[in-house]
Protein backbone atom coordinates (compact mmCIF):
# COMPACT_ATOMS: atom_id res chain seq x y z
CA UNK A 1 0.00 0.00 0.00
CA UNK A 2 2.42 2.30 1.47
CA UNK A 3 4.49 1.87 -2.18
CA UNK A 4 2.02 2.49 -4.15
CA UNK A 5 1.73 5.86 -2.75
CA UNK A 6 5.12 6.60 -2.83
CA UNK A 7 4.65 6.08 -6.83
CA UNK A 8 1.57 8.24 -7.22
CA UNK A 9 3.02 10.84 -5.76
CA UNK A 10 5.90 10.73 -7.96
CA UNK A 11 3.68 10.93 -10.58
CA UNK A 12 1.80 13.72 -9.40
CA UNK A 13 5.12 15.17 -8.56
CA UNK A 14 6.45 14.65 -13.06
CA UNK A 15 3.02 15.67 -14.27
CA UNK A 16 3.09 19.32 -12.36
CA UNK A 17 6.66 19.74 -13.91
CA UNK A 18 5.38 18.20 -17.01
CA UNK A 19 3.13 20.99 -16.82
CA UNK A 20 5.40 23.92 -16.00
CA UNK A 21 7.65 23.11 -18.88
CA UNK A 22 4.84 23.46 -21.04
CA UNK A 23 3.77 26.52 -19.46
CA UNK A 24 7.47 27.79 -20.30
CA UNK A 25 7.34 26.56 -23.53
CA UNK A 26 3.97 28.31 -24.26
CA UNK A 27 5.41 31.40 -22.89
CA UNK A 28 9.05 31.12 -25.47
CA UNK A 29 5.92 30.85 -28.58
CA UNK A 30 4.30 34.18 -27.34
CA UNK A 31 7.69 35.89 -26.70
CA UNK A 32 8.20 34.86 -30.89
CA UNK A 33 5.19 37.27 -31.37
CA UNK A 34 6.32 39.79 -29.57
CA UNK A 35 9.82 40.21 -31.51
CA UNK A 36 7.74 41.34 -34.29
CA UNK A 37 6.76 44.63 -32.10
CA UNK A 38 9.92 44.67 -31.49
CA UNK A 39 10.98 44.95 -35.00
CA UNK A 40 8.04 46.95 -35.17
CA UNK A 41 9.25 49.38 -32.10
CA UNK A 42 12.72 49.88 -33.81
CA UNK A 43 10.76 50.75 -37.42
CA UNK A 44 8.85 53.78 -35.41
CA UNK A 45 12.80 54.88 -33.75
CA UNK A 46 13.82 55.27 -36.74
CA UNK A 47 11.32 57.18 -38.10
CA UNK A 48 11.41 59.61 -35.18
CA UNK A 49 15.16 59.93 -35.51
CA UNK A 50 14.32 60.71 -39.25
CA UNK A 51 11.99 63.20 -38.91
CA UNK A 52 14.15 64.53 -36.37
CA UNK A 53 17.13 65.06 -38.71
CA UNK A 54 14.80 66.14 -41.60
CA UNK A 55 13.67 69.03 -39.47
CA UNK A 56 16.96 69.77 -38.55
CA UNK A 57 18.22 70.05 -41.77
CA UNK A 58 14.83 72.06 -42.83
CA UNK A 59 15.82 74.73 -39.97
CA UNK A 60 19.45 74.77 -41.28
CA UNK A 61 17.84 75.67 -44.74
CA UNK A 62 15.13 78.24 -43.25
CA UNK A 63 18.45 80.02 -41.28
CA UNK A 64 20.53 80.12 -44.77
CA UNK A 65 17.59 81.60 -47.11
CA UNK A 66 17.24 84.26 -44.28
CA UNK A 67 20.18 84.71 -43.92
CA UNK A 68 20.94 85.59 -47.97
CA UNK A 69 17.37 87.05 -48.12
CA UNK A 70 18.83 90.03 -45.38
CA UNK A 71 21.70 90.06 -47.87
CA UNK A 72 20.17 90.89 -50.49
CA UNK A 73 18.01 93.84 -48.81
CA UNK A 74 20.98 95.06 -47.04
CA UNK A 75 23.03 95.45 -50.39
CA UNK A 76 20.19 96.93 -51.82
CA UNK A 77 21.13 99.04 -54.80
CA UNK A 78 25.02 97.76 -54.54
CA UNK A 79 25.41 95.19 -57.97
CA UNK A 80 29.12 94.19 -56.32
CA UNK A 81 27.94 93.19 -53.05
CA UNK A 82 25.10 91.42 -54.78
CA UNK A 83 26.88 89.36 -56.86
CA UNK A 84 29.44 89.06 -54.36
CA UNK A 85 26.46 87.22 -52.15
CA UNK A 86 25.56 84.76 -54.95
CA UNK A 87 28.87 83.66 -56.49
CA UNK A 88 29.75 82.62 -52.81
CA UNK A 89 26.16 80.43 -52.77
CA UNK A 90 27.38 79.29 -56.89
CA UNK A 91 30.88 78.40 -55.48
CA UNK A 92 29.13 75.97 -52.42
CA UNK A 93 26.66 74.43 -54.86
CA UNK A 94 29.26 73.78 -57.55
CA UNK A 95 31.25 72.00 -54.86
CA UNK A 96 28.05 69.85 -54.29
CA UNK A 97 27.13 69.37 -58.14
CA UNK A 98 30.81 68.68 -58.71
CA UNK A 99 31.63 71.32 -60.85
CA UNK A 100 34.08 73.01 -59.93
CA UNK A 101 38.15 71.92 -59.30
CA UNK A 102 38.45 71.74 -55.40
CA UNK A 103 41.70 71.65 -53.15
CA UNK A 104 42.22 70.31 -49.52
CA UNK A 105 43.78 67.56 -47.54
CA UNK A 106 42.57 64.23 -47.84
CA UNK A 107 44.04 60.76 -49.03
CA UNK A 108 45.11 59.14 -52.24
CA UNK A 109 44.32 55.16 -52.55
CA UNK A 110 46.18 53.39 -55.50
CA UNK A 111 44.56 49.71 -56.53
CA UNK A 112 46.48 47.61 -58.60
CA UNK A 113 46.91 43.65 -59.20
CA UNK A 114 49.41 42.16 -57.30
CA UNK A 115 50.12 39.64 -60.02
CA UNK A 116 48.22 38.30 -62.69
CA UNK A 117 46.27 35.09 -61.47
CA UNK A 118 43.98 32.70 -62.88
CA UNK A 119 41.30 32.09 -60.67
CA UNK A 120 40.98 28.59 -59.66
CA UNK A 121 36.97 28.38 -60.32
CA UNK A 122 36.59 30.01 -63.72
CA UNK A 123 39.33 29.83 -65.45
CA UNK A 124 39.50 33.83 -65.95
CA UNK A 125 41.98 36.11 -64.89
CA UNK A 126 41.43 38.30 -62.17
CA UNK A 127 40.73 41.60 -61.92
CA UNK A 128 39.35 44.70 -60.10
CA UNK A 129 35.41 45.06 -60.72
CA UNK A 130 33.49 47.91 -60.98
CA UNK A 131 32.11 46.71 -57.84
CA UNK A 132 35.59 46.93 -55.88
CA UNK A 133 35.61 50.60 -56.78
CA UNK A 134 32.06 51.26 -55.76
CA UNK A 135 32.18 49.56 -52.48
CA UNK A 136 35.90 52.18 -51.80
CA UNK A 137 33.70 55.36 -53.03
CA UNK A 138 30.67 54.40 -50.66
CA UNK A 139 33.10 53.54 -48.04
CA UNK A 140 34.82 57.11 -48.97
CA UNK A 141 30.95 58.79 -48.70
CA UNK A 142 30.35 57.20 -45.53
CA UNK A 143 33.61 58.44 -43.73
CA UNK A 144 32.32 62.30 -44.97
CA UNK A 145 34.48 62.62 -48.19
CA UNK A 146 33.47 65.96 -49.69
CA UNK A 147 34.91 65.14 -53.45
CA UNK A 148 36.16 61.75 -54.95
CA UNK A 149 38.01 61.15 -58.33
CA UNK A 150 39.27 57.80 -59.88
CA UNK A 151 41.83 58.40 -62.20
CA UNK A 152 40.92 61.85 -62.40
CA UNK A 153 36.96 61.71 -63.19
CA UNK A 154 34.84 63.37 -60.63
CA UNK A 155 32.20 61.20 -58.93
CA UNK A 156 28.93 63.05 -59.36
CA UNK A 157 25.55 62.09 -58.59
CA UNK A 158 25.44 60.48 -62.05
CA UNK A 159 28.94 58.88 -62.57
CA UNK A 160 28.30 55.52 -63.20
CA UNK A 161 31.49 52.91 -62.47
CA UNK A 162 30.88 50.02 -64.95
CA UNK A 163 32.28 46.96 -66.39
CA UNK A 164 33.51 47.11 -70.05
CA UNK A 165 35.45 43.87 -71.06
CA UNK A 166 39.03 44.66 -69.69
CA UNK A 167 38.36 48.20 -68.83
CA UNK A 168 36.18 49.95 -66.63
CA UNK A 169 33.88 53.36 -67.48
CA UNK A 170 33.86 55.76 -65.43
CA UNK A 171 31.83 59.01 -66.70
CA UNK A 172 32.03 57.34 -69.87
CA UNK A 173 35.46 56.97 -70.66
CA UNK A 174 37.41 53.76 -70.25
CA UNK A 175 40.08 53.25 -67.73
CA UNK A 176 42.17 49.84 -66.85
CA UNK A 177 44.46 49.62 -63.88
CA UNK A 178 46.26 50.62 -61.39
CA UNK A 179 43.25 52.96 -60.51
CA UNK A 180 43.85 56.33 -58.20
CA UNK A 181 41.18 57.20 -56.09
CA UNK A 182 41.10 60.63 -54.25
CA UNK A 183 39.84 61.77 -51.96
CA UNK A 184 39.02 65.21 -50.03
CA UNK A 185 37.76 65.60 -46.43
CA UNK A 186 39.76 64.48 -43.12
CA UNK A 187 42.46 62.45 -43.80
CA UNK A 188 42.44 60.12 -40.59
CA UNK A 189 38.54 59.56 -40.97
CA UNK A 190 38.60 58.61 -44.41
CA UNK A 191 41.98 56.33 -44.06
CA UNK A 192 40.83 54.50 -40.97
CA UNK A 193 37.21 53.92 -43.09
CA UNK A 194 38.79 51.60 -45.61
CA UNK A 195 41.13 49.88 -42.88
CA UNK A 196 38.51 48.62 -40.43
CA UNK A 197 38.55 45.06 -39.65
CA UNK A 198 36.79 43.03 -42.47
CA UNK A 199 37.02 46.36 -44.30
CA UNK A 200 37.96 47.31 -47.97
CA UNK A 201 41.74 46.89 -47.48
CA UNK A 202 40.85 43.33 -45.35
CA UNK A 203 38.91 42.22 -48.24
CA UNK A 204 41.26 43.80 -50.94
CA UNK A 205 44.42 41.56 -49.69
CA UNK A 206 41.97 38.40 -50.18
CA UNK A 207 41.10 38.93 -53.53
CA UNK A 208 44.78 39.47 -54.48
CA UNK A 209 44.43 43.04 -55.27
CA UNK A 210 47.20 45.77 -53.81
CA UNK A 211 46.06 49.09 -51.97
CA UNK A 212 47.84 51.74 -51.02
CA UNK A 213 46.57 54.42 -48.63
CA UNK A 214 48.98 58.09 -48.33
CA UNK A 215 47.49 60.58 -46.60
CA UNK A 216 48.04 64.17 -48.07
CA UNK A 217 47.54 67.98 -46.46
CA UNK A 218 46.79 68.86 -50.10
CA UNK A 219 45.17 67.05 -52.82
CA UNK A 220 43.59 68.81 -56.00
CA UNK A 221 40.38 67.22 -57.56
CA UNK A 222 39.22 68.12 -60.82
CA UNK A 223 35.65 69.05 -62.09
CA UNK A 224 33.19 67.16 -63.36
CA UNK A 225 33.91 66.93 -67.38
CA UNK A 226 30.66 65.33 -68.44
CA UNK A 227 27.41 66.21 -69.65
CA UNK A 228 25.76 68.85 -68.24
CA UNK A 229 22.53 69.08 -70.31
CA UNK A 230 19.32 67.15 -68.27
CA UNK A 231 16.85 66.28 -71.45
CA UNK A 232 14.34 64.15 -68.99
CA UNK A 233 14.20 65.62 -65.52
CA UNK A 234 12.76 69.01 -65.26
CA UNK A 235 12.26 71.05 -62.23
CA UNK A 236 9.40 71.63 -60.44
CA UNK A 237 8.41 74.81 -60.62
CA UNK A 238 5.81 75.67 -57.93
CA UNK A 239 4.57 79.06 -58.32
CA UNK A 240 8.04 80.14 -59.89
CA UNK B 1 7.69 4.24 7.55
CA UNK B 2 10.61 1.98 5.96
CA UNK B 3 9.09 2.37 2.67
CA UNK B 4 8.78 6.24 3.14
CA UNK B 5 12.16 6.55 3.95
CA UNK B 6 12.79 4.45 0.86
CA UNK B 7 10.97 7.36 -0.98
CA UNK B 8 12.22 10.11 1.08
CA UNK B 9 15.20 10.95 -1.42
CA UNK B 10 13.44 10.71 -4.47
CA UNK B 11 10.35 13.42 -2.97
CA UNK B 12 12.63 15.76 -1.41
CA UNK B 13 14.35 16.18 -4.89
CA UNK B 14 11.39 16.21 -6.96
CA UNK B 15 10.08 19.19 -4.31
CA UNK B 16 13.18 20.70 -4.87
CA UNK B 17 12.61 20.70 -8.48
CA UNK B 18 9.28 21.69 -8.79
CA UNK B 19 10.23 24.80 -6.73
CA UNK B 20 12.56 25.69 -9.12
CA UNK B 21 10.67 25.56 -11.72
CA UNK B 22 7.86 27.40 -10.49
CA UNK B 23 10.60 29.95 -9.81
CA UNK B 24 11.93 29.93 -13.09
CA UNK B 25 8.34 30.36 -14.09
CA UNK B 26 7.80 32.81 -12.19
CA UNK B 27 10.64 35.27 -13.05
CA UNK B 28 10.44 34.64 -16.39
CA UNK B 29 6.84 36.06 -16.49
CA UNK B 30 7.51 38.75 -14.29
CA UNK B 31 10.66 39.85 -17.03
CA UNK B 32 8.12 39.38 -20.14
CA UNK B 33 5.43 41.26 -18.19
CA UNK B 34 7.76 44.49 -17.71
CA UNK B 35 9.13 44.19 -20.88
CA UNK B 36 5.78 44.53 -22.51
CA UNK B 37 4.57 47.34 -20.66
CA UNK B 38 7.50 49.37 -21.40
CA UNK B 39 7.38 48.66 -24.64
CA UNK B 40 3.65 49.36 -25.12
CA UNK B 41 4.54 52.81 -23.30
CA UNK B 42 7.69 53.77 -25.55
CA UNK B 43 5.50 52.59 -28.53
CA UNK B 44 3.03 54.78 -27.66
CA UNK B 45 5.14 57.78 -26.69
CA UNK B 46 6.96 57.19 -30.52
CA UNK B 47 3.99 57.40 -32.02
CA UNK B 48 2.92 60.43 -30.27
CA UNK B 49 6.79 61.89 -31.32
CA UNK B 50 5.97 60.96 -34.86
CA UNK B 51 2.58 63.02 -35.02
CA UNK B 52 4.34 66.26 -33.87
CA UNK B 53 7.28 65.73 -35.95
CA UNK B 54 5.37 65.44 -39.09
CA UNK B 55 3.28 68.36 -38.12
CA UNK B 56 6.60 70.49 -37.36
CA UNK B 57 8.03 69.03 -40.55
CA UNK B 58 5.18 70.43 -42.53
CA UNK B 59 5.13 73.84 -41.19
CA UNK B 60 9.32 74.06 -41.47
CA UNK B 61 8.34 72.91 -45.16
CA UNK B 62 6.17 75.32 -45.34
CA UNK B 63 8.23 78.08 -44.44
CA UNK B 64 11.06 76.51 -46.40
CA UNK B 65 8.96 77.02 -49.58
CA UNK B 66 7.83 80.54 -48.54
CA UNK B 67 11.48 81.82 -47.76
CA UNK B 68 12.86 80.25 -51.35
CA UNK B 69 10.04 81.87 -53.77
CA UNK B 70 10.95 85.56 -51.78
CA UNK B 71 15.01 84.49 -52.62
CA UNK B 72 13.91 83.68 -55.71
CA UNK B 73 11.60 86.74 -56.70
CA UNK B 74 14.61 89.25 -55.01
CA UNK B 75 16.98 86.96 -57.56
CA UNK B 76 14.84 87.75 -60.05
CA UNK B 77 14.57 91.44 -59.32
CA UNK B 78 17.92 92.10 -59.03
CA UNK B 79 18.56 89.90 -62.49
CA UNK B 80 16.39 92.29 -63.79
CA UNK B 81 18.19 95.41 -63.36
CA UNK B 82 21.66 94.17 -63.65
CA UNK B 83 23.03 91.94 -66.54
CA UNK B 84 26.08 90.62 -64.26
CA UNK B 85 24.00 89.64 -61.97
CA UNK B 86 21.47 87.79 -64.95
CA UNK B 87 24.12 86.22 -65.73
CA UNK B 88 24.84 84.62 -62.26
CA UNK B 89 21.27 83.95 -61.61
CA UNK B 90 21.00 81.61 -64.32
CA UNK B 91 23.90 79.45 -63.49
CA UNK B 92 22.90 79.76 -59.79
CA UNK B 93 19.50 78.30 -61.03
CA UNK B 94 21.48 75.55 -63.58
CA UNK B 95 24.02 74.46 -60.54
CA UNK B 96 21.25 73.60 -58.35
CA UNK B 97 19.49 71.60 -60.84
CA UNK B 98 22.80 69.64 -61.93
CA UNK B 99 23.71 69.74 -57.40
CA UNK B 100 20.23 67.71 -57.06
CA UNK B 101 18.94 70.89 -55.39
CA UNK B 102 15.97 71.27 -57.28
CA UNK B 103 12.43 69.03 -57.49
CA UNK B 104 12.34 67.61 -60.72
CA UNK B 105 9.74 65.54 -62.63
CA UNK B 106 10.08 63.51 -65.49
CA UNK B 107 9.52 60.03 -67.53
CA UNK B 108 11.27 57.11 -65.75
CA UNK B 109 10.96 54.27 -63.87
CA UNK B 110 9.72 52.80 -60.05
CA UNK B 111 11.61 50.13 -58.65
CA UNK B 112 10.48 48.36 -55.11
CA UNK B 113 12.75 45.68 -53.35
CA UNK B 114 11.94 43.80 -50.76
CA UNK B 115 12.68 41.34 -48.59
CA UNK B 116 12.07 37.83 -48.82
CA UNK B 117 8.70 36.42 -48.09
CA UNK B 118 9.26 33.22 -48.95
CA UNK B 119 9.79 29.86 -46.14
CA UNK B 120 13.15 29.88 -44.49
CA UNK B 121 14.89 26.41 -46.00
CA UNK B 122 17.33 25.15 -43.80
CA UNK B 123 20.94 25.90 -44.26
CA UNK B 124 20.17 28.83 -45.99
CA UNK B 125 21.48 32.20 -44.58
CA UNK B 126 19.40 34.58 -43.36
CA UNK B 127 21.23 37.04 -44.84
CA UNK B 128 20.69 36.08 -48.43
CA UNK B 129 16.83 37.25 -47.86
CA UNK B 130 17.25 40.57 -46.75
CA UNK B 131 17.93 43.46 -48.87
CA UNK B 132 21.52 45.19 -48.62
CA UNK B 133 23.25 47.83 -49.02
CA UNK B 134 25.37 46.49 -51.70
CA UNK B 135 21.89 45.44 -53.89
CA UNK B 136 21.12 49.65 -53.67
CA UNK B 137 24.32 50.08 -54.30
CA UNK B 138 24.48 48.36 -57.46
CA UNK B 139 20.71 49.90 -58.42
CA UNK B 140 21.69 53.05 -58.25
CA UNK B 141 24.76 52.60 -60.33
CA UNK B 142 23.23 50.37 -63.35
CA UNK B 143 20.28 53.06 -63.37
CA UNK B 144 23.61 56.02 -63.68
CA UNK B 145 24.88 53.87 -66.47
CA UNK B 146 21.29 53.94 -68.14
CA UNK B 147 21.88 57.71 -68.30
CA UNK B 148 19.31 58.47 -65.09
CA UNK B 149 19.74 61.76 -64.50
CA UNK B 150 17.89 61.84 -60.98
CA UNK B 151 17.65 59.28 -58.68
CA UNK B 152 15.86 58.66 -55.24
CA UNK B 153 15.69 56.19 -52.53
CA UNK B 154 12.93 55.63 -50.51
CA UNK B 155 12.01 60.27 -51.27
CA UNK B 156 16.20 60.77 -50.33
CA UNK B 157 17.95 62.51 -53.32
CA UNK B 158 21.09 60.47 -54.43
CA UNK B 159 24.05 63.41 -54.60
CA UNK B 160 27.26 62.63 -55.53
CA UNK B 161 28.61 62.35 -51.66
CA UNK B 162 25.43 60.37 -50.61
CA UNK B 163 26.67 56.91 -48.60
CA UNK B 164 24.36 53.52 -48.49
CA UNK B 165 25.39 51.86 -46.12
CA UNK B 166 24.13 48.59 -43.78
CA UNK B 167 23.99 49.53 -39.92
CA UNK B 168 22.28 46.42 -38.51
CA UNK B 169 18.90 45.50 -39.83
CA UNK B 170 18.44 49.02 -41.23
CA UNK B 171 20.08 50.58 -44.42
CA UNK B 172 21.66 54.35 -44.16
CA UNK B 173 20.86 56.63 -47.27
CA UNK B 174 22.09 60.43 -46.53
CA UNK B 175 22.55 59.41 -42.44
CA UNK B 176 19.07 58.41 -42.48
CA UNK B 177 17.67 55.21 -41.25
CA UNK B 178 15.17 52.91 -43.33
CA UNK B 179 13.91 49.55 -43.18
CA UNK B 180 12.48 47.57 -46.62
CA UNK B 181 10.86 48.14 -49.09
CA UNK B 182 13.03 50.43 -50.64
CA UNK B 183 11.18 52.74 -53.31
CA UNK B 184 14.10 53.94 -56.21
CA UNK B 185 12.52 56.38 -58.58
CA UNK B 186 15.23 57.48 -61.44
CA UNK B 187 14.31 60.08 -63.86
CA UNK B 188 15.81 59.14 -67.23
CA UNK B 189 15.11 57.74 -70.82
CA UNK B 190 12.49 54.66 -69.63
CA UNK B 191 13.42 51.96 -72.12
CA UNK B 192 16.97 52.27 -71.60
CA UNK B 193 16.10 52.30 -67.81
CA UNK B 194 14.16 49.69 -67.80
CA UNK B 195 16.09 47.36 -69.84
CA UNK B 196 19.15 47.61 -68.08
CA UNK B 197 17.80 46.32 -64.88
CA UNK B 198 15.74 43.53 -66.91
CA UNK B 199 18.56 42.41 -69.34
CA UNK B 200 18.73 38.48 -69.76
CA UNK B 201 22.42 38.19 -69.18
CA UNK B 202 23.69 40.39 -66.16
CA UNK B 203 20.04 42.85 -65.50
CA UNK B 204 20.18 43.24 -61.62
CA UNK B 205 16.14 42.02 -61.71
CA UNK B 206 17.08 38.91 -62.45
CA UNK B 207 19.94 38.94 -59.99
CA UNK B 208 18.27 40.00 -57.35
CA UNK B 209 15.43 37.77 -58.07
CA UNK B 210 17.95 35.05 -57.81
CA UNK B 211 18.26 35.89 -54.21
CA UNK B 212 14.93 35.41 -53.55
CA UNK B 213 14.03 39.59 -52.82
CA UNK B 214 10.94 40.91 -53.67
CA UNK B 215 11.71 43.02 -57.42
CA UNK B 216 9.13 45.17 -58.77
CA UNK B 217 10.31 47.18 -61.96
CA UNK B 218 7.60 49.80 -63.51
CA UNK B 219 7.99 52.29 -66.20
CA UNK B 220 6.14 55.63 -65.38
CA UNK B 221 5.37 58.13 -67.04
CA UNK B 222 5.78 60.83 -64.61
CA UNK B 223 7.66 60.61 -62.04
CA UNK B 224 8.63 62.96 -59.17
CA UNK B 225 11.94 63.25 -57.31
CA UNK B 226 12.56 65.27 -54.22
CA UNK B 227 15.23 67.61 -53.87
CA UNK B 228 18.25 66.98 -51.75
CA UNK B 229 17.34 68.27 -48.33
CA UNK B 230 21.03 67.37 -46.44
CA UNK B 231 23.64 70.02 -45.85
CA UNK B 232 25.59 71.62 -48.36
CA UNK B 233 28.30 72.33 -45.81
CA UNK B 234 32.35 71.66 -46.90
CA UNK B 235 34.85 72.17 -44.21
CA UNK B 236 37.86 70.57 -46.12
CA UNK B 237 37.02 71.06 -49.86
CA UNK B 238 38.04 74.83 -51.03
CA UNK B 239 37.50 75.63 -54.55
CA UNK B 240 40.33 76.09 -56.27
CA UNK B 241 41.13 79.75 -57.19
CA UNK B 242 41.65 80.00 -61.32
CA UNK B 243 44.91 81.25 -62.67
CA UNK B 244 46.87 79.69 -59.18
Amino acid sequence: MKARTGQYIALMLVSVILGIVLAIQFKSVQKVGGSVSLQRAQELSNKVQRLTEENESLENQIKEFQQRIKEYEDAAQDVDKITDTMYKELERIRILAGLSDVEGPGIVVTVDMKTQTIDEFTGTINTITDEDLLRIVNELNAAGAEAISINEERIVSTTEIRNAGRFININTNSYSTPFIIKAIGDPNNLESALMLIGGVVDYFNVINISIDIKKHDKIIIPKYKGNLENRFAQPILEGK
Amino acid sequence: MIDMRKYRGQIIITIICVLLGFLLTGKYGNLRNTEEISSIKRIESMLQDITRLTIQKEKLSERMRSLENTLWEHEEFLAEKDVSIERIRNELNNTRLMAGLEDVQGPGIEIIIDDSKGPLEDGVDLNSYLVHDEDLLLVVNALNAAGAEAISINDQRIVANTPIKCGGPTINISGSRFTPPFVVKAIGDTKALYNILMDEHDGLYHYLQMWGLEVSVKPVDNVEIPRYYGQVEFNYAKPVKEGE
